[in-house]
């Protein structure tokens, strides 16, 4: 349980910096690049963001200071059957995200160079961070 | 055994799929870009890497399916090898930790490439990394109602 409440504190720490970080881009981006084209559809990535953080952050808070809630999302967090799910998502999903964006890579030729290649890349760090991270779960388990 | 034979031979016919379409892909976008679709030499040679990766990746897909469904003996080494619980933990455990460390690499070269540069490379990593929480989310709903 004690691991559980640091983990929640770590967590919410990540979201801190998820929020400083999208402050200060949408900040940068209304202040110093006015003319920058549709600076508002950016402002609303960084909103976004900060929307999701915050949420959570407050969910975490209220359960470190419910024993009763942090009990019930720590049974959430060990329970076998959701930590199966959450797998199961994850391999699949991974699959799905490499192949939607090999096919809008491919469609993206035709429209917007940029496009394209940035999703290239995206698709290349991608399968960097999978194959870095297998070979360190190879190692050790 | 029977299972795993039958799925190598799905395998085997996607990946000729596979192999066919990125075939044609470089017939007719690398080859003949410039007679059908006036495409430049950049554009064409980048549909060449793209096809041309797809179709050797297929044809080493092929080649691994064709030597194992040949050889008993790795036939059997492979089939334990992909229903060992050790591999199958590793791979769902890696694809978990990387979708999680993409989305925030998504993220943070959405804010640094969208306050240096206004070609919107900057909103294509933003909408890449929502999308994966997007379609993560899907699929955990998806797998909740499932399982």
């Amino acid at each position: 349980m004690e691991k559980f409440k640091k983990q929640l504190v770590t967590s919410n720490c990540i979201y801190w910096l998820f929020i400083f970080l999208s402050i200060i881009g949408a900040v940068l981006v209304v202040v110093f690049s006015p003319n920058h084209r549709d600076g508002n559809g950016t402002v609303g990535f960084f909103a976004a963001m900060i929307a999701i953080s915050v949420i959570n952050i407050h969910r975490n808070r209220k359960a470190l200071k419910n024993e009763k809630l942090l009990k019930e999302m720590y049974i959430n967090s060990v329970d076998e059957r959701k930590k199966q799910i959450l797998l199961q998502a994850s391999k699949t999903s991974f699959f799905i995200i490499l192949a939607s964006m090999l096919i809008a890579s491919i469609v993206f030729r035709f429209i917007s160079m940029t496009v394209s290649i940035v999703l290239t890349c995206c698709m290349m760090f991608i399968l960097i961070v999978y194959f870095a991270v297998t070979a360190y779960y190879n190692k050790k388990m | 055994m029977e299972e795993y034979r039958k799925k190598l031979k799905k395998r085997f016919v996607l990946y000729l799929l596979v192999l066919i379409v990125s075939f044609a892909g470089v017939g007719t976008f690398f080859v003949f870009g410039r007679v059908l679709f006036g495409m430049d030499v950049e554009l064409r040679r980048s549909f060449g890497g793209i096809f041309g990766i797809l179709f050797l990746t297929s044809f080493a897909g092929i080649l691994s399916s064709t030597v194992t469904l040949g050889d008993e003996n790795k036939l059997k080494k492979e089939y334990i090898r992909s229903t060992d619980e050790r591999n199958l933990v590793i791979e769902a455990r890696s694809s978990n930790v990387t979708l999680n460390i993409v989305m925030a690499g998504l993220y943070i070269g959405f804010v640094i490439i969208t306050l240096f540069s206004d070609n919107g490379a900057g909103k294509v990593l933003g909408i890449c990394c929502y999308s994966t929480w997007l379609i993560k989310s899907i699929v955990k709903s998806y797998y909740n109602k499932k399982m």
